[in-house]
């Protein structure tokens, strides 16, 4: 085909000019209706978020229609939540990215040249010319010998589309330029995981008798969504409890025995004060611990006899008695454990928070001498992996000493990096991630995206064209979710290896293709010789070479079945290293070798009109990637500020009021939600919405490459596509780990008149 | 209870033993088994309000935005720090006693022997009556006016015709349960046969003595729920016509 048949300009917020593929017409309104034809079911692999569960996905003639839970699952069970069930959208939304396209104008302008796969890929490797300035392609920088300046950030990325694009093909290509999206998201946790060691508990987590939940939504957005609250459904009907402790009340405080508010950031004063109780009341068992432990009983005694309940109680506002009570209960039962996540660790002290509910349930015996271990799956790629190259930026530890434990995985800073020229990508290209929306500092994420001096080559691979997307010189369109092959993995509650696969229930839409094949492609210009040509090709290698999967029938076993368990792995009990309750580096870094308590410098002096400003996530979408998906939009587009009914009375705030919040970096005017169910020292505003990009359902604006084919669209009766809040919260890491700080920022609170 | 639950094994779930084909659709066929009454059970217990049966119904019905067969609606109950939300999954409660069904004036809604209220397409003329007739809010009116070609797949769809729950009669057609209660994680739908002794149901129902929302509506309604806050029943009316 000809370029020039297809060389069309549209500009945002103009009618779409763009006739996407034939198939796709204005004039085919389509909806979700299915063709009239034979219908079919294919076993797959959801992936609207990191839960992944197992799919069964229903077509009628061309038409995929229906996506349910695939039944032979062990971890999800045939079911699928609604996230996963209208994942249909992400295939078929009017504003999904059907082919290449590269910038015309400024960056973020809008104007667009739609171009062929071929050209794309040549001005990718080769280099060229985008409006007037000349660009190093992926050949000029390896040849140069300079190959870390090709950066890879990445936000979603998991099963063999991890191993092929990392291990594979980066690693022949040469750079270790990549970046992630962990320090938004556990990174707090994870480090203090890796800080203390092997803190698996010595019984399953179903097994508990009471569970300790701090700051975890687990039925609300569990990153095990539906098997973990699967799980949980069972765990109640045997009559376990569960304790929340959370700043507001999540519909999983809701539906445990108790929800108990904390003041945001001071879930570490609660579970040190546990942790004392446990101790001053003998709730403990010495030997174990010292077994355990790199502490003697009186090494922690020493430490926690300061953190009595009643001070606690001054900093977290949970009664004192309550948390007696609660400590009690805890150290007596048979079997505990403790949960947590972004409410507990994301946050300024985060990192020695979850290090405390790790000392929490060394003292109460829950993290004991023997591991419960489950199996895992265990893939065998018979692909040989290159070594891993040294060749990085030096862009992903924040500032010289800024951290404790940077590690070189603080992505969320990569961009401050680049500003404050440290480092320096030709070729930056964003995967499957939308930095500009999921950081904080909006403004300033896109200041840096279209400095073409320090970024002189940015490349998205997308579905959409989203807040990231859509600042792009280069567009790759890749293949949703339900257009891929990929092949993963995950052990079940019983330890049960689930192996399982993605397969494409349909073709790709338009030219749209899965960026590993792309991948293999680049390989295959540059002369990479990864091995393979297609991620079906490794796909099909690794389910004829995994034993056992390979006796069941290898490839057509799962093209058929999507799920194969191994259930010659049983679960075993192992014996258990040291739990680094002390942490000699963070001592060695200026902080409590023991997890002690550390204030935010803000929070305990706010002023009358000052709050602090959490987030959350809601059960019908996920951060940032859900929103083009109608049947969710449809169920929660706005999100208003949720107050509690005390404060907003003293500062003369009712529901559905307009308030402005200002915050470090800026202001931003949203409703009032008045409510019983958060902290009075909080305000909480969920994620997900305030798109400005990304398409009609997400934002109300078609995007520039609308195809304007669903006629649902016309049918929205909401205008209010809610607010976003990372745009007022700043860019920063907590002093250890150098996760954001989500759940930290001191805003002003106004009502707007 | 629904543990490796097949496609074809959700007969199980009903409480039917299979002795033949005919007896997969025993609700269609009222001869093979004279009587059924098709029946859910709502355990406010278990529900999370995720949503999974909203969206599970709009796709397996083409339910277009705006309308709705199912909804789960929320509320928050007590004073901080007591406070708690509940949920509560709405739908048509194929009730014995339907207002709907002498509000058309066209005849167009009709029981079946089995209990399953349905609405005739053909001979639904869009007048809205049963709208406002049902004290559930379960019917709505599809708002779509440029449905495709393919209308005929998805009766939902039928312009400015009045629309809502049918159990997802083609599903049971097939051996399947309705949509929503297929999908739902905790099993907080359970869907059955109340005249069926051997059913979930109809322990559920007669053992513990359920009953369904609005009984002073007099619409004896075959919709059941079970657990949850006795405040759920008094303001389930009120926060109904909020949404």
């Amino acid at each position: 085909m000809k370029r020039r048949e297809f060389v069309q300009i549209a500009t945002i917020g103009s009618a779409a000019i763009f006739q996407a593929c034939e198939n796709l017409s204005k004039e085919e309104k389509t909806n979700s209706f299915p063709n009239s034809g034979e219908k079919k079911e294919i076993a797959s692999a959801c992936w609207q978020c990191v839960s992944r569960c197992s799919i069964t996905a229903f077509t009628k003639g061309d038409r995929l229609v229906k996506i349910e839970g695939n039944p032979k699952s062990l971890r999800n069970e045939g079911k699928v939540c609604a996230k996963g069930q209208a994942g249909i959208s992400q295939m078929y939304n009017p504003d999904r990215l059907l082919y290449p396209l590269k910038r015309m104008g400024k960056r973020g302008s809008g104007k667009w040249e739609r171009i062929s796969w071929e050209e794309a890929l040549n001005l990718l490797v080769e280099g060229g010319e985008i409006e007037g300035s000349k660009v190093k392609g992926l050949r000029t920088l390896r040849e140069e010998g300079t190959p870390e300046k090709f950066l890879f950030h990445y936000g979603r990325m998991v099963g063999t589309d991890y191993i092929i694009n990392i291990y594979h093909f980066l690693r022949a290509y040469g750079s270790s330029s990549i970046g992630n999206h962990d320090s938004i998201c556990n990174r707090a946790g994870s480090i203090a995981y890796m800080l203390t060691g092997d803190v698996s508990p010595s019984k399953r987590f179903d097994d508990a008798e009471i569970i300790l939940n701090f700051g975890r939504s687990l039925l609300d957005a569990g990153i095990d969504h539906i098997p973990i609250i699967r799980r949980v459904a069972k765990m109640r009907e045997r009559g376990v409890k569960i304790y929340t402790f959370d700043v507001r009340l999540s519909n999983t405080a809701a539906k445990s025995d108790k929800w108990i508010p904390v003041k945001p950031g001071t879930d570490l004063a609660v579970i040190l004060a546990l942790s004392h109780v446990l101790l001053r009341e003998g709730l403990y068992n010495k030997e174990e611990i010292e077994e355990v432990a790199n502490v003697t009983v009186e090494d922690l005694h020493a430490h926690l006899a300061r953190y009595n309940p009643k001070w606690a109680e001054e900093i977290s506002g949970v009664p004192s008695t309550l948390l007696e009570e609660i400590a009690i209960e805890y150290g007596q039962a048979q079997a505990g454990a403790c949960t947590s996540f972004r409410g507990a660790f994301m946050h300024f002290n985060g990192v020695q928070a979850q290090r405390a509910i790790y000392m929490l349930d060394v003292i109460a015996g829950n993290i004991g001498r023997e591991v419960w271990r489950g199996g895992r799956p265990s893939w065998n790629y018979p692909f040989p992996r290159p070594e891993r190259p040294d060749a990085r930026l030096p862009i992903f530890n924040g500032d010289d000493g800024q951290f404790a434990v940077p590690d070189g995985s603080i992505s969320h800073q990569i961009l401050t990096q680049i500003k404050k020229g440290k480092g320096r990508p030709e070729v930056y290209m964003v995967y499957c991630h939308n930095p500009v929306y999921a950081n904080g500092n909006c403004n300033e994420n896109i200041e840096v995206y279209k400095d073409t001096e320090n970024i002189p080559f940015l490349v998205a691979v997308d579905v959409g064209l989203s807040e990231t997307t859509e600042l792009a010189d280069l567009v790759l369109p890749d293949a949703s979710f339900l257009e891929r092959w990929t092949a993963e993995g995950k052990g079940t509650a019983d330890g049960i290896p689930e192996y399982y696969i993605r397969q494409p229930v349909h073709a790709p839409l338009g030219e749209s293709r899965n960026f590993v094949d792309v991948a293999c492609e680049i390989g295959n210009r540059l002369n990479l010789n990864l091995g393979f040509n297609s991620a079906e090709e490794f796909i099909q290698a690794a389910c004829n070479a995994t034993s056992g999967l390979k006796e069941a029938g290898g490839f057509e076993y799962m093209k058929e079945h999507g799920i194969w368990h191994d259930h010659s792995v049983q679960p075993q009990m192992v014996k258990r290293g040291k739990v680094n309750l002390f942490s000699q580096r963070l001592q060695d870094s200026g902080f409590s070798g023991l997890p002690g308590w550390i204030s935010h410098p803000d929070h305990p002096d706010l002023a009358e009109d000052e709050l602090i400003l959490t987030t959350f996530k809601v059960n019908v979408h996920t951060h940032s990637r859900t929103q083009n998906c109608k049947w969710l939009m449809e169920i929660y587009h706005e999100n208003p500020a949720w107050i509690n009914a005390q404060t907003a009375e003293r500062l003369g705030i009712e529901d559905d009021d307009w308030i402005k919040l200002k915050s470090s970096i800026g202001e931003l005017v949203t409703k009032a939600r008045v409510t019983q169910g958060v902290h009075p020292n909080a305000i909480s505003i969920s994620h997900h919405l305030g798109h400005w990009a990304f398409g009609e359902f997400a934002s109300g604006k078609e995007s520039a490459i609308s195809t304007n084919n669903d006629s649902d669209t016309e049918l929205v009766s909401w205008e209010d596509h809610g607010m976003h809040l990372n745009k007022i919260i700043p860019n920063y890491g907590d002093p250890i780990s150098g996760a954001q700080c989500w759940n930290d920022t001191v805003v002003k609170l106004s009502k707007v008149s | 209870m629904l543990k490796n639950l097949s496609r074809k094994s959700a007969l199980r779930m009903l409480g039917i033993s299979v002795a033949g084909v005919s007896s997969m659709f025993w609700w269609l066929k009222p001869s093979a088994k004279p009587k059924s009454r098709l029946a859910m059970v709502m355990d406010l217990d278990k529900c999370i309000g995720c949503h999974a049966c909203t969206v599970a119904c709009k796709s397996e019905n083409g339910v277009a935005i705006g309308g709705s067969r199912t909804k789960v609606l929320e509320q928050e109950h007590g004073n901080y720090p007591e406070t708690t939300r509940f949920f509560l999954p709405m739908m048509c409660n194929h009730c014995e006693d339907a207002p709907c069904i002498p509000a058309c004036p066209n005849d167009a809604i009709f029981q079946k022997d089995n209990g399953l209220v349905d609405i005739d397409k053909d001979k639904c003329h869009g007048f809205q009556l049963c709208v406002g007739a049902c004290p559930y809010g379960a019917i709505y009116i599809n708002p779509d006016t440029n449905p495709s070609k393919e209308v005929a797949d998805y009766p939902a769809r039928a312009v400015g015709k009045a629309d809502k729950c049918n159990f997802c009669e083609h599903r049971l057609a097939e051996g399947l349960e309705p949509a929503c209660s297929n999908t739902c994680p905790t099993d907080a739908r359970i869907f059955g046969d109340l005249e069926d002794p051997n059913s979930k149901v109809f322990k559920l129902v007669n053992e513990e003595g359920l009953s369904g929302l609005m009984p002073e509506e007099g619409t004896k309604p075959q919709v059941f729920y079970k657990g949850g806050m006795p405040e759920i029943f008094k303001v389930s009316k009120a926060i109904n016509k909020k949404a």
